[in-house]
């Protein structure tokens, strides 16, 4: 029994294989492709899809690029035969190729023996060159920004990467900061390994500007063709402090350019024709740009809380504006004088309380008419801003203000601890003019008895030895 | 019209000056070609305004003049009393701009020496912008000279022959524009105001002129003819009245009357006044 038994196994088993072997093998649920890129450019992202599917998946490179000649083992998930790739290059272009990677797994973008194309591009003017296009004659369109992300700077240079292809003749366009393009039309790349934008032969012309005034230079333009064309901003967005100097880099023949600077408060000064081949120091010192007249008011705060900022500003300005307290406040109680140079006497006027649990703001005030303004519960709609408070008429406590009451400016001012050498000139690039008033504080950790001088544009000197700086007096000057 | 209100107060600003910029410097000057100018200075005897084709312009008045090593050293009022420098140099004129840090005894400093030439005339464009507002700044110092002096007659007598363009003896609309237009030029001038501004003044401030010299005519032109006589200018302004009154009525608020002849009228009141 036990024969027959084994041997009934043994037949239901050989039956079993053999069902086995003519049922259909499952298909594997991915499949292995080798990328292999020869065209010259780095591979960025690299998509695939079933051919005629649906749409393509992620980018099967991730955060990863494939260069020129590499290679790239791509999982490819769903096991079809038949797969569409899309490529994407550095540049942007995109390539696309259906293969059917059952019968042959190597899938490759490019032909190597087609010739790579590359060219030096060099940037010979004094601007940053932004944009470089790259595309054969007639060819629609300008073709992806060759640069990308990068910009070429004066002097610079940057290798020009078209990939592998036949065509010989492109035509280059370059792109400035300053928004003016240059073309170069049907360059022979297969003859012509370098390419120069600009006059290589020009003359640069170099010279320190110094920002002599007291407020920051916002932009700065210079041009041999203004006011045709000012170029770009030279500072590029970086401002030029008070103090600071900037190296201007200029290229071309002319000797006689003309600059202009733009101050943070919109003012502009400009120097026209200055001689670039003679001069290596300009100065701005603001005083072709004359500046809104600062406007004062004094803020009483009768609220029942801190005031944290206050804000003012030009009736038609977009903008509050910085914060006029800066990091102090304007405790329950306290008095504060704030100014900002407004061209108009109007202004809008902004507070914020404690923690900026609330603002108030009230708009159109006359600062030339108002000295006083009460922040009380009801001010924003109050007929009179100043009720119940005297306008102030004396200097901050901790200050003397000093009165010019001679026909001439003041031009220099000094004040030293008692016997102490001279220092600097406390007024710096300005001067108190005849009949104008100054707020005069000690200098931070420095002591209030100082010894004061004053220096009249006539050459005339008023000393005035031991003077208290913090008496809170008007010291008048004549 | 607070232009020509601040036209009313320069009137007044500045004191005679016996001798004057000299003559050799006065008139007309230009920094660049001739055909195309860079900048147009001109000088009056008691002036200076240069006047760049881009950028802002610059009127100095001079409260004080004088000799400074081989300069004409002309002095503004102010608080920081800008300078100006001016010499004549070959058929050229030399100027410096000092800056208002640099004491009187450092003159002229490092602010640069401009070249100025003579050129026969104005290109159109700049005869059209400049030209009344220049001959405005001659105007003025002839105002000034005549009616500082405290002769009322005196000084409407020059008003009048500064004014009245076509000689007849009156004054008409047109004419009291003109002067206006002048006064705002010069007022624009005195802000700094870029040639652009100039235009505005000229523009917007010779529409303001003609509407204010209508008024100046409806308010003084007491016998209806549509002009000005000197006499009807001077009618109560040159001489003291009669001091009349009446016993009757209560004073009344003087604010009310403020607005009444508008802010030009003062330009002319004021110097028949002052």
């Amino acid at each position: 029994m036990r024969l027959p038994a084994l041997a009934m196994a043994a037949a239901l088993a050989l039956a079993a294989s053999a069902a086995a072997a003519q049922r259909p093998a499952p298909p594997p649920r991915e499949r292995e492709a080798s990328i292999v890129n020869h065209t010259g450019q780095t591979l960025r992202e690299l998509y695939a899809a079933p051919r005629g599917g649906a749409a393509f998946g992620p980018d099967l490179l991730g955060a990863d690029t494939l260069p020129d000649g590499g290679t790239f083992r791509a999982r490819l998930p769903g096991g079809e035969c038949e797969v569409e790739f899309r490529a994407v290059f550095q540049d942007g272009t995109e390539e696309r190729r259906s293969q059917n990677i059952c019968r042959n797994r190597r899938v490759q973008f490019g032909d190597p023996s087609v010739p790579l194309r590359e060219a030096t591009i060099r940037n010979e003017t004094d601007l940053w060159l932004l944009q470089l296009f790259a595309i054969p004659p007639g060819a629609p369109g300008r073709g992806p920004d060759r640069l990308e992300e990068n910009i070429l700077a004066p002097g610079r240079e940057f290798r020009l990467r078209l990939g592998r292809t036949r065509e010989c003749v492109f035509d280059l366009t370059a792109v400035f900061e300053d928004g003016e393009e240059e073309t170069r039309r049907a360059v022979n790349l297969c003859r012509l390994d370098r390419v120069v934008f600009g006059d290589p032969a020009a003359p640069w012309r170099e010279a320190v500007v110094a920002n002599a005034s007291d407020r920051t230079i916002r932009e700065l333009y210079a041009s041999a063709r203004a006011p045709a064309a000012w170029g770009p901003d030279r500072l590029r967005q970086e401002g030029l402090p008070p103090g600071a100097s900037f190296t201007l880099r200029l290229r071309g023949a002319a000797c006689l350019w003309d600059l202009r600077a733009v101050y943070e408060d919109d003012g502009e000064e400009a120097k026209p024709g200055v001689d670039l081949c003679a001069t290596r120091e300009v100065a701005f010192d603001g005083s072709g740009a004359p500046r809104p007249p600062e406007r004062r008011v004094t803020l009483v705060n009768r609220h029942g809380a801190l005031v944290q900022e206050v804000y003012l500003s030009g009736t038609a300005a977009e903008d509050w504006g910085p914060d006029l307290l800066g990091e102090e406040v304007l405790p329950r109680g306290a008095r504060r004088e704030v100014g900002a140079r407004l061209r108009e006497c109007e202004a809008d006027l902004r507070i914020v309380f404690e923690d900026r649990r609330a603002a108030e703001e009230r708009a159109g005030i006359n600062l030339c008419q108002t000295a006083v303004i009460v922040l009380r519960p009801g001010w924003t709609l109050a007929r009179r801003l100043d009720e119940g408070e005297a306008p102030d008429t004396g200097p901050r406590p901790g200050s003397v203000r000093l009165r010019n009451a001679a026909a001439v400016p003041v031009v220099e001012l000094y004040a030293d601890p008692p016997g102490a050498p001279r220092g600097p000139d406390r007024l710096g690039r300005t001067v108190l003019g005849a009949g104008e008033t100054l707020d005069f504080a000690p200098q931070e950790g420095a002591g209030c008895l100082a010894d004061l001088t004053a220096v009249f544009r006539d050459g005339r000197e008023l000393r005035l030895a031991g003077a208290d700086l913090c008496a809170g007096v008007e010291v008048v000057l004549q | 019209m607070r232009r020509m209100m601040f036209a009313a107060l320069m009137l007044a600003a500045a004191p005679a000056m016996a001798e004057g910029v000299p003559e050799a410097l006065r008139g007309a000057w230009v920094g660049g070609e001739c055909a195309a100018p860079e900048a147009v200075l001109f000088v009056t005897a008691r002036a200076v305004v240069r006047l760049p084709a881009e950028g802002r312009s610059r009127l100095v008045r001079f409260r004080a003049l004088r000799a400074e090593e081989g300069w004409t050293l002309g002095t503004g009022g102010g608080a920081e009393a800008p300078r100006v420098m001016l010499r004549a140099a070959g058929g050229m004129l030399e100027t410096v701009e000092p800056e208002a840090k640099t004491r009187d005894d450092r003159l002229p400093g490092e602010a640069p020496v401009r070249r100025w030439r003579r050129c026969d005339g104005p290109p159109p464009a700049i005869a059209l912008l400049h030209g009344e507002g220049l001959a405005f700044l001659g105007t003025l110092e002839r105002l000034e000279a005549a009616c500082q002096g405290g002769d009322a007659a005196g000084c409407l007598r020059v008003l009048m022959a500064e004014a009245d363009v076509s000689g007849d003896g009156m004054l008409s609309t047109a004419e009291l524009a003109r002067l206006l237009r002048g006064a705002a030029w010069a007022m624009a001038a005195q802000d700094g105001a870029p040639p652009g501004g100039l235009a505005a003044a000229a523009g917007l401030g010779g529409v303001a002129a003609l509407a204010a010299a209508r008024l100046i005519i409806e308010s003084l032109d007491y016998d209806g003819d549509g002009r000005l006589s000197a006499a009807e200018i001077g009618r109560d302004r040159t001489a003291y009245p009669t001091g009349a009154g009446s016993p009757a009525g209560r004073p009344a608020a003087m604010e009310a009357l403020a607005e009444g002849a508008g802010l030009l009228r003062g330009l002319l009141e004021r110097l028949a006044s002052e």
